[in-house]
């Protein structure tokens, strides 16, 4: 048996981390049979490409494209008049069919968020080559409350998250190779990241491992500050790069515009008359239509974010939240409630947007760890123990850093899930402040650091076990509301 | 094995975590309190607007509490067990309490009420409040003989705020809550 474990350990550990991700994310996605927060939108958006109605929306189209596949394949609204879907971009719970189901719309971003796991389980393992830290730093992302109800929904978080930890992880395999970078490998993270773009542009922070990529790959001319081998491997790394970034942004952009062949209630979004006329002769496939299309896509998209109200805390009914709150799971935001009474007693069944707070509490700390290891490192000229878990940590927080810094000078409404791209990044940096921590340890194997990691663990699982009334809706009274109520700066409501 | 030994890093993050559980489990530890008064909370199915409003009681549920606080940020519930009631709108409170009055004289009872309430002592009505207001303390007085007395008390919350106290006072003596043992009363 030992022997078995032994010889199939590289496979076991990534079968069951999948095994429990699937268990976790999968169940009862298809309740409640009604839209929450951001559904009302990509739901009738997700509609209009199955039945080839043109639209236009301030989001890349690939996330809708996807949830469009998967109503087609897994929808089960057949007997279904989607009519209503076609003639709105906001679908109200009244207007949408009552029979309808949100499985399909929702298969998506929950299969992917739930397959991305393993990727994240990957780069963590390719850095630290310790599957069971690894393993046990996969929990971050299995077991956290907001991952969980976000992806499970018609919302565009779960599919985008699993490109952008694809990047990662393809990003992490190259550098650990071991093998000279080639062009193909900028190709191959070009493509990801024009893949997590075209579902949400806040995926272009991940152009910066394009970068980083190249100060691996040029190591040893930047320290000689040799610039002219530098500029010439500048000049084919960055086309190698971006171009399938763009192509891949581009490619989307262009299925987007060849399925829009009808304008339904003369819903024309601002169009030109060129791009209008272009869709009425059904020439919405040609290279034409594509570049009138996409300029007007273009225009309406910038229109569209121009208009975006900013952040109004003093608003009583405020959803939005300030950026340097949200490492704390600050503010959370009440998806959906619905009140009944049981036996006499009033249990309200909540969806809300609430971050595991070890997950996220443990992210802060491991941010505040690095920060000052590399400021040790810089500041105070302190030695470093292992070089390469080192640059993978600054890495990391570098990422991190430069997201938080690129949303703060967004003045739009921002929301606490768009927090979800640096908690990822957090996660990844935790795991390997752990290992640069108890390096030693971990290099033998040691027992108890095994057994640390894995109490650290079984904590984030049972946190999320004691959340996870507000993750799946499950009833609570408002005393069971209360015991969960942990931080005022959370500002949980209670239905009463 | 000597401190240095314990003290390592293994030993802090186990110790860390430890630490972590035990917060956690503090926090999320349902609290108890002493049981002395019995409070019977029935649900009426209809919107209630006057206390001596015909009942038609849905559930009945009784709760066991240690003093008669039960108002926090304008809201029905107890400081530790919280809103007892488990509803918001809509219900009745009914306390009847045999209380031992140790000395003779006269007693003040603080009644505190979001929305109204009735306070009788052996039967006899003392003093009430009869629709909706928002919350406020009254004084009722009486004087009391020393021995055993039945305190019956009912409250009804309608819609909105709500919060329901009963504080008693010998003479000028402090007030105390409804519940709490002192020198001239016992519970």
């Amino acid at each position: 048996m030992k022997t078995f474990i032994q010889t199939y350990a590289r496979f076991i550990y990534p079968a069951v981390i999948l095994v429990i991700s699937l268990s976790i994310y999968f169940p009862y996605y298809g309740t409640p049979q009604a839209m929450f927060w951001d559904e009302n939108y990509h739901v009738p958006n997700a509609q209009k490409y199955i039945d080839g109605v043109m639209y236009m929306e301030p989001h890349p189209p690939l996330g809708k494209l996807l949830m469009a596949v998967g109503e087609v394949w897994f929808g089960d609204n057949e007997n279904v008049n989607k009519q209503a879907l076609l003639a709105t971009d906001y679908l109200t719970g009244d207007a949408a069919p009552p029979e309808m189901t949100y499985k399909g719309y929702r298969w998506p971003s929950t299969v992917m968020m739930a397959l991305s796991v393993l990727f994240f389980y990957g780069i963590i393992n390719c850095i630290t080559q310790r599957a069971w830290l690894a393993a046990a730093f996969t929990s971050l992302v299995i077991f956290d409350n907001a991952l969980v109800i976000h992806a499970r929904a018609v919302h565009l978080d779960g599919i985008q998250l699993f490109f952008i930890l694809a990047e990662l992880y393809f990003f992490t395999r190259i550098v650990t190779s071991g093998k000279p970078i080639r062009l193909r490998d900028y190709v191959l993270l070009g493509t990801f990241i024009g893949l997590a773009t075209s579902v949400k542009a806040t995926s272009a922070i991940e152009l910066l491992l394009l970068a980083m990529l190249f100060c691996v790959d040029q190591w040893n001319n930047i320290k000689q500050w040799n610039w002219q081998a530098l500029i010439k491997r500048i000049a084919v790394t960055v086309p190698s790069g971006v171009l399938p970034a763009a192509a891949v942004f581009l490619g989307v952009f262009y299925v987007h515009i060849g399925l829009g062949e009808k304008i339904i209630d003369n819903r024309t979004y601002k169009a030109s008359p060129e791009y209008i006329n272009q869709i009425r002769m059904g020439d919405t496939w040609s290279l034409k239509t594509f570049s009138l299309g996409m300029r007007d896509n273009w225009k309406f998209m910038s229109e569209y974010a121009d208009g975006v109200p900013r952040l109004d805390e003093c608003k009583p009914d405020e959803n939005g939240s300030y950026a340097m709150n949200w490492p704390l799971s600050s503010k959370t935001i009440s998806y959906r409630w619905d009140k009944n009474t049981v036996d006499g007693k009033t249990v309200t069944q909540y969806k809300y947007l609430i971050g595991n707070p070890i997950v996220w509490f443990s992210i802060v700390g491991g941010i505040i760890l690095s920060l000052s290891l590399v400021i040790s490192r810089y500041i105070y000229n302190n030695p470093v123990k292992d070089e390469k878990l080192f640059y993978w940590i600054c890495a990391f927080t570098g990422l991190y850093v430069s997201y938080m810094v690129a949303i703060l000078q967004i003045e739009r409404v921002m929301y606490l899930y768009h927090y979800f791209i640096p908690l990822i990044f957090g996660a990844i940096n935790l795991a390997l402040v752990f290992n640069y921590i108890y390096r030693d340890e971990v290099i033998a194997n040691n027992k108890h650091t095994i057994i640390n990691a894995s109490l650290f663990a079984i904590l984030v699982i049972a946190v999320f076990a004691f959340f996870s009334p507000f993750t799946y809706g499950f009833g609570l009274t408002e005393d069971q509301f209360e015991l969960r109520n942990w931080f005022s700066f959370w500002k949980l409501q209670v239905v009463r | 094995m000597n401190i240095q030994q314990l003290l390592n890093k293994n030993s802090i993050f186990t110790a860390l975590i430890a630490l972590i559980v035990i917060l956690i489990g503090v926090r999320i530890t349902p609290v108890s309190v002493d049981p002395v008064v019995k409070v019977m909370i029935s649900k009426n199915r209809v919107g209630i607007t006057n206390i001596y409003q015909q009942r038609d009681i849905e559930f009945t549920r009784e709760v066991w509490v240690d003093v008669l606080d039960l108002e926090e940020s304008s809201r029905f519930s107890h400081p530790k067990l919280g809103n007892i009631a488990t509803y918001t709108d809509d219900f009745f409170v009914d306390v009847d309490h045999k209380i031992t009055v140790k000395k003779s004289d006269n007693y003040r009872f603080m009644m505190g009420s979001d929305d109204g309430f009735s306070l009788r002592i052996d039967g006899k009505l003392i003093c009430e409040h009869l629709g909706d207001r928002p919350f406020s303390v009254q004084p009722c007085m009486i004087f009391l003989n020393e021995g055993e007395h039945q305190v019956h008390i009912s409250y009804f919350q309608g819609f909105g705020n709500s919060g329901f106290t009963v504080e008693y006072a010998r003479g000028d003596e402090k007030p105390r809550w409804f519940g709490e043992d002192s020198s001239s009363v016992k519970f």
